[in-house]
């Protein structure tokens, strides 16, 4: 019995000696023990766009304070 | 001050902007203020629809960033680069550019500005200048802090970030408060040749 385990184990150790050996240029199915290939990237020459300089961040902040003035000058002319 | 001090203390606040809610006066200024930026929004809206569907950039955008490239210039940048495409203007140095897109050219806050102008003071004459007057200051810090963000970029570091994200937007919204706080100061100047 021991042997035939044995022998099991031997044979799939060797059919995955001969898995590993197949070389296989898709990256999806490289093996974990040979040097893994990197996926090739096309590599793209064009530089990222320069950074933007946005204004208009603190639109509702500027709306909400010209409200408030509008109110305390309302707010005043109640009091007078 | 504790908790149910401020909670009391922002319910008071609440029920008085309430109370100045129904007073007519305040009421109006809030319909034309807002109403007003609807209406100019709208139209600033068609507007860029319309040069997009032209497929150019659109004014406002380039002349902002041909003054800022000038202003870079005479400021001693030198080689600095000014080009334009769909989405917006590119100006400085050859890999240390900016990018100049619709949301920096100013305009938008320039129409805030105008809406409470409109909304304080109503349609008049001296409003209309004011605005003028108001648009020309906006756009006169935007193109400077564009100039001189081109400028830090040339001279390098991080401190270009701080001032990107910091420095001249607080600038900007401070002119705006200010030139709402000298408002009444204004219309007092105006009217004075009205009563002579």
């Amino acid at each position: 019995m021991s042997k035939h385990i044995l022998l099991a184990i031997l044979t799939f150790t060797a059919m995955q000696c001969f898995g590993q050996q197949q070389k296989n240029n898709d990256p999806l199915f490289n093996n974990w023990f040979t040097d893994q290939q990197k996926p090739i990237i096309p590599q793209n020459n064009t530089p990222p766009p320069p950074p933007g300089v946005p204004l208009d961040g603190g639109l509702i902040a500027l709306i909400a304070a010209g409200s408030a003035m509008g109110y305390k000058k309302y707010k005043n002319k109640n009091i007078e | 001050m504790n908790k149910n001090q401020s909670n009391s203390n922002f319910k008071k606040q609440l029920r008085s902007f309430g109370a100045a809610f129904s007073d007519k006066g305040f009421r109006d200024f809030i319909i034309r203020f807002l109403s007003t930026l609807f209406l100019l929004t709208i139209i600033y809206e068609a507007y860029l629809w319309f040069t997009e569907q032209q497929r150019e950039l659109d004014w406002i955008t380039y002349k902002v960033s041909e003054l800022s490239h000038a202003l870079a210039t005479a400021l001693g940048v030198a080689n600095c680069e000014f080009s334009c495409f769909m989405d917006g203007c590119r100006i400085g140095v050859e890999g240390k550019m900016i990018n100049v897109l619709e949301g920096c050219n100013g305009l938008m806050l320039a129409l805030v500005y105008a809406s409470y102008i409109v909304g304080s003071g109503g349609w008049k004459w001296s409003s209309l200048a004011q605005v003028i007057i108001g648009i020309i200051v906006v756009q006169f810090f935007n193109v400077l802090r564009i100039g001189m963000l081109v400028v830090l970029r040339d001279l390098g570091g991080d401190i270009y970030f701080f001032f990107i994200k910091y420095v001249f937007n607080v600038l900007i919204y401070i002119s705006i408060l200010f030139l709402w706080i000298l408002k009444p100061y204004v219309d007092r100047f105006f009217e004075k040749p009205n009563e002579a």
